[in-house]
């Protein structure tokens, strides 16, 4: 007999997780379709093997990465290691073009949680300056919500997901419901006191991050424990102390007795009842036998990631949709965007030298926005932050000298290394797009993925002034030996690297010019819910996904009481 | 639960957890599990040269010179004694590229040329102190001038260096390393740690 469910969701990862989550608490029969493999934690995760037990620096061979990772691993060489690299796609397998002048890094993971288990874990909230940004500049469309409609939801996923953080009262960067942030070091704060004494439109402040310092009932009881402060976090957590759909949400979804998974289901398409208005099916392609299947819901959740996202819609045509399903807009697939790093300054700065750290602390300092909201003197449009932290100095072969002075000199640690870098908002722009490969096929016999995308002047100066304004605060900050001065030559990131996929089903107030109503709903197929980084009317400078979270919670909750009210 | 990971010991999880509540000072808890790691004896790591993979004989007694030149056995243990050829031999023979290779026997050959022209006579076969003396004198030439053509010589010491900090003597006796750390201590005396933290 046939598996009745009420909802599927398309995609395991961090958005999906919390689309599983909610809705199976809210009683809903869940099915999740992950088109990688199951994740076994004590078969999968390498996080306590020592630095001796992994031969030859961990690294991945040069002839396999020239071979099957030549996008991921140049792009996340911290990340994709000999022991890790299972957590990656082989580009060989996952192909895609670009335009030849247009190379864009699609880094990604297909197994149960996705990327969740791979993230930087950085957590931060989207400020109400950033849902009125198109409206304010004109660059995209405006959105549908605005700060205070997705605040409560902000607490609800920091509450279970476990934020570390500090109350700083910014209104650019809401404070949320926080775990003890981790201190910053002697050098921080003597590099804060220093920048905001000279900068007063800036701060300094503690990495928001999603580890847990301090877990509640609530995370203990799914297994969670406290963050190790081992910083081992691309291995895999055994003590699930950062957020992941494995630690967290899927243990949720699935202790409600409501959820089910299954792993290796490559989704095909979406059918269309151009009679009810309304997406009928799932159909899946299996993996490993390539055999075809159909699940049914009341509503489907796509969580698939951006990219794959629409992909999927793209490949979902029919005759009232010939452009893709829920794209009358014909917006499905543009507005592809990502954030953009450039400015990156380290330096060594004088003093503590009889002062040291203990652990491996997974995040150091952020510096909030301050381009366009307490300095107005800029010569391009929106903003960046910058992430960064303090260290000193390690063991190192790059010293003179041999034999036991060799020995000695590297036991004691170099001097206090400051970096920063920006990470800034790049502008919705309709010619960044995703489209299906007019002749190319995966394996499984689905159109591979043709994605143009360039950075814009405004990323260009943008990032070319991040430089200037690290440098100068390193400088007011004492510091010397700095690796790049002020008007150093910026190497931008490549659309894609800094893996923050958002934009292609845009939500927004017209179904003329967007895919997504104000709860992430399809404008044009009520019982479609689009809750990743496809749904992004704008980026932000903030690194996303607890803004994919929120919004997930915020719709399931809502596709829930529909659902209840058979008003779906 | 899931069962524990391989290597995962109930040891560390204890440590991490008491660690995490605050149960174990940083000094405290660096001593004792200074004290309490169980060594692992590099010694069968070793082999011998008939198991090398990637290097000759002369390229591989060069290393073998080299490694016990720079990091020589002192109160902790040297780059030999913890397999440092071995190391590099199989990081050539597994990990590069052929081009790497390539480049890497180069570096070797220029040298194993340039030890011998500053020692006035064949290297490898040179006393002890010589060697001392000549590698001395081109590894102040090569860190005094970086446009001195030594960059191959400055490559490969960091190489022996990192393979020599990243064995278990190298990252737990010569220098720090705490599997799990359990806790976050942003600014405490140097002396409380009292080395260079590996990583």
């Amino acid at each position: 007999m046939m598996e009745k469910f009420d909802a599927i969701v398309i995609g395991s990862g961090i958005s999906g997780g919390w689309s599983a989550k909610e809705l199976a608490e809210q009683g809903l029969k869940v099915l999740v379709l992950e088109r990688g493999r199951k994740i076994t934690p004590h078969k999968d995760y390498v996080d306590m093997r020592a630095p001796w037990e992994n031969p030859n620096f961990d690294q991945i061979a040069e002839d396999e990465i020239k071979q099957h990772y030549y996008i991921q691993q140049p792009h996340v060489k911290y990340a994709v290691k000999e022991s890790t690299k299972h957590f990656w796609v082989k580009d060989s397998e996952h192909q895609y073009e670009t335009p030849e002048d247009k190379p864009y890094a699609w880094l990604r993971g297909y197994h149960t949680g996705g990327r969740s288990l791979l993230w930087g874990r950085q957590s931060y909230r989207l400020g109400p300056q950033d849902f009125t940004a198109n409206k304010e500049d004109g660059h995209g469309v405006d959105w549908p919500i605005r700060y205070e409609d997705l605040a409560p939801w902000y607490d609800h996923v920091e509450k279970f997901a476990g934020i570390a953080g500090s109350t700083e009262n910014l209104p650019q960067l809401p404070d949320g419901v926080f775990q003890p942030h981790f201190e910053f070091t002697c050098m921080e704060k003597l590099f804060k006191k220093r920048v905001e004494s000279q900068f007063s439109g800036r701060k300094v402040i503690p990495a928001r991050v999603a580890h847990l310092t301090k877990p509640t009932e609530e995370q203990m009881a799914l297994g969670r424990g406290p963050c190790q402060v081992r910083n081992h976090c691309n291995k895999g957590c055994s003590f699930g102390a950062y957020f992941s759909s494995n630690s967290a949400t899927l243990p949720a979804a699935t202790r409600t007795g409501n959820c089910k998974i299954v792993n290796d289901a490559i989704v095909h398409s979406l059918d269309y009842d151009p009679i009810t208005n309304r997406v009928t099916g799932v159909k899946v392609i299996d993996a490993n036998t390539k055999e075809m299947k159909t699940y049914h819901s009341k509503v489907v959740f796509l969580n698939a990631s951006a990219i794959a996202s629409a992909m999927i819609l793209l490949q979902s045509k029919s005759e009232t949709f010939p452009n893709g399903l829920a794209n009358h807009s014909g917006q499905v697939g543009r507005n592809l965007m990502d954030h953009v790093s450039g400015g990156f300054v380290s330096a060594l700065i004088p003093g503590f030298e009889n002062k040291y750290y203990y652990g491996r602390r997974p995040g150091g300092l952020y510096i909030p926005r301050y381009a366009n909201i307490t300095e107005q003197d800029k010569p391009y449009i929106r903003g960046f932050g910058y992430q960064g932290g303090s260290f000193r100095d390690g063991a190192t072969g790059k010293r003179a000298g041999i034999g036991e002075e060799f020995k000695l000199a590297n036991r004691v640690p170099g001097g206090w290394r400051v970096s920063i870098y920006s990470f800034g908002e790049v502008l919705p722009n309709e010619e960044n797009r995703v489209t299906l490969h007019n002749t190319k096929k995966d394996k499984w016999g689905l159109p591979i993925a043709y994605i143009s995308a360039s950075m814009g002047k405004n990323e260009e100066i943008m990032m070319r002034e991040s430089q200037k304004d690290a440098y100068f605060m390193l400088k007011a900050a004492g510091a010397i030996e700095f690796n790049r001065g002020p008007d150093a030559e910026v190497n931008m990131s490549k659309p894609g690297d800094r893996i923050h996929e958002m934009g292609t089903a845009r939500m927004g107030r017209d179904p003329k010019t967007s895919v997504l109503n104000e709860w992430c709903q399809a404008h044009d197929v009520p019982n479609l819910f689009i809750t990743d980084g496809a749904a992004m009317t704008s980026g932000g400078c903030q690194n996303p996904s607890l803004t994919y979270m929120a919004l997930s919670a915020r719709s399931a909750n809502y596709a829930a009481k529909l659902i209840k009210e058979n008003r779906i | 639960m899931d069962q524990l990971p391989q290597n995962f010991t109930r040891r560390d999880i204890i440590i991490g957890m008491l660690t995490s509540v605050g149960a174990l000072s940083t000094v405290g808890c660096a001593q004792k599990m200074e004290a309490s790691i169980e060594r692992q004896q590099a010694a069968n790591k070793l082999g011998s040269t008939q198991n090398l993979s990637f290097y000759d004989d002369s390229e591989f007694a060069l290393i073998e010179r080299l490694s016990a030149i720079i990091i020589p056995a002192t109160e902790t243990p040297g780059a030999v004694d913890v397999g440092v050829p071995f190391l590099m031999d199989q990081l050539h023979a597994i990990w590069a590229s052929s081009s790497r290779k390539a480049e890497h026997r180069k570096a070797l050959g220029a040298i194993q040329a340039n030890l011998t022209a500053i020692a006035e006579e064949d290297f490898l076969n040179a006393t002890e102190a010589n060697q001392i003396s000549a590698l001395k004198t081109l590894d102040t030439r090569a860190f005094s001038n970086k446009s001195s053509g030594l960059g191959n010589y400055r490559y490969v010491k960091d190489l022996i260096s990192r393979c020599y900090y990243a064995t278990e003597p190298g990252a737990t006796q010569e220098l720090r390393y705490e599997r799990v750390p359990g806790k976050w201590e942003p600014c405490i005396p140097f002396e409380d740690v009292g080395r260079t933290w590996y990583k």
